[in-house]
């Protein structure tokens, strides 16, 4: 592989690990277990690092952004996640953040 | 135990105590998840190869279990500028005050410099990594309570060097080592003998010695003031001044007093011919006389320099 595709992977990898958390926080809007967030991750094209996710979200609970609570679901207990009222109200904020971020991007990279 | 139990097991013995059952369950359930959605793709069981390349997937027990950990560096990114840079500092220091400290017995009582050399270099290493492991040691626990950054948010600009290229830069940090040393040794910390014996002869100090100890101290320790004055606030010229020439005159008083005091050592035979003990203490007793007279020099030069630096400070920079 050509070193200039490393080089690319390797940014790329650090691009995306800055928007993780507003991910996570955006995908559990709506209630999810680990399994399941995780797949909607990858689904949308932001596959998280394997076994990264469960203390990432232990660490967004203890800072008071997400709820927990341990549920049977098919026969097998599953601890659900869902945004608490605080989550949401960062969540806001820092999509109004991302929003800049990504107009301020834009203005940098026109070409005149 | 299956090998999941097995993983979950080394990953448990790696968790706070008070959240390991929690997190252990919750990871047994996404494992889980995974297994059966792998098998309904398979249309049957996994067997050990798979079920151990799921494992690997997930990742090392201990770096799985390091994630939940609150403090996730020993020194951080934050911090590791300042270490590296006492780490530094310490290895050559270090260096310094053994070399110095294997070299005097060579010099003072001969034998071969070469194995005198790796002598001290075998015990430098040892002491490196010793010194390392302190180093270490005090810069995790910075880490811990965030010492660095507290002190980077303190930092003032005007706090630099006015003139930070006219030292060199492993210059303050030799001199304190070497001062440190001494003192050390002086006040008992670091025992040292000043007696010598060797191919029947016995060299002692006399008691011109004793009778100098105290001011000798208190010169060491006041130049020790000093050099870490000129190291970590190189902006205090009026404290450097005072401490600079309060040392230098105290050391031309004392180097005097003691030049004028000799003779320094005794050489006593022990089972070998009193002409050849007499002649070395003779050579000794010169070596000493040589080393008194440079040092008076030094110290009249180092009025010279001190004087001159402060003139430099403060009547010709900013013209």
């Amino acid at each position: 592989m050509p070193v200039g595709d490393d080089l690319f992977d390797k940014l790329r990898v650090e691009l995306r690990r800055g928007s993780l958390i507003l991910a996570v926080l955006g995908a559990l809007r709506e209630e999810r277990y680990g399994y399941t967030l995780r797949q909607t991750l990858e689904d949308a094209g932001l596959p998280i690092e394997e076994g990264a996710l469960y203390p990432l979200l232990r660490r967004l609970e203890s800072q008071g952004l997400l709820t927990s609570e341990w549920r049977e679901d098919a026969k097998r207990n599953k601890r659900f996640y869902k945004l608490s009222p605080v989550g949401e109200t960062l969540l806001t904020q820092l999509l109004g953040e991302w929003d800049e971020i990504s107009a301020s991007i834009l203005r940098l990279t026109e070409r005149n | 135990m299956d090998l999941l139990d097995r993983y979950l097991a080394s990953i448990r013995q790696n968790l706070p105590a008070k959240r390991a059952d929690d997190i252990t369950a919750e990871l047994r359930e996404d494992l889980l998840d995974r297994v059966e959605a792998q098998e309904t793709r398979l249309g049957r069981p996994l067997d050990e190869a798979e079920t151990s390349a799921l494992i690997k997937a997930f990742g090392h027990p201990l770096v799985i279990a390091g994630r939940y950990r609150e403090h996730q560096y020993l020194i951080g990114p934050e911090t590791f500028p300042f270490y590296l840079y006492t780490l530094r500092v310490a290895a050559v220091i270090m260096f310094a005050m053994l070399l110095f400290a294997s070299a005097v017995p060579v010099l003072v009582a001969g034998g071969d410099p070469i194995s005198g050399l790796l002598q001290g270099l075998g015990r430098t290493w040892g002491a490196l990594i010793t010194g390392f492991g302190v180093i270490t040691f005090i810069f995790a626990i910075f880490e811990r309570y965030g010492v660095s950054k507290k002190h980077v948010e303190a930092w003032k600009p005007a706090q630099l060097s006015v003139d930070p290229v006219s030292r060199g830069k492993w210059e303050s940090p030799i001199e304190v080592g070497l001062n440190l040393l001494l003192l050390l040794c002086l006040v008992g910390i670091i025992p040292v003998s000043l007696a010598y014996s060797d191919y029947g002869i016995h060299i002692g100090p006399t008691a011109v010695w004793s009778a100098y100890y105290w001011p000798i101290v208190i010169l060491v320790a006041g130049r020790l003031v000093h050099d870490l004055i000129q190291w970590l606030k190189p902006n205090w010229a009026t404290p450097a001044l005072v401490t600079g020439l309060g040392t230098a005159l105290g050391g031309i008083w004392v180097v005097g007093m003691l030049s004028r005091n000799g003779p320094w050592v005794t050489a006593t035979a022990v089972g070998a011919d009193a002409a050849k003990a007499t002649q070395t203490a003779g050579g000794v007793n010169m070596a000493i006389g040589i080393a008194l007279t440079v040092a008076l020099i030094a110290w009249g030069f180092g009025i010279a320099v001190t004087l001159y630096r402060y003139y430099q400070r403060h009547f010709v920079a900013g013209k």
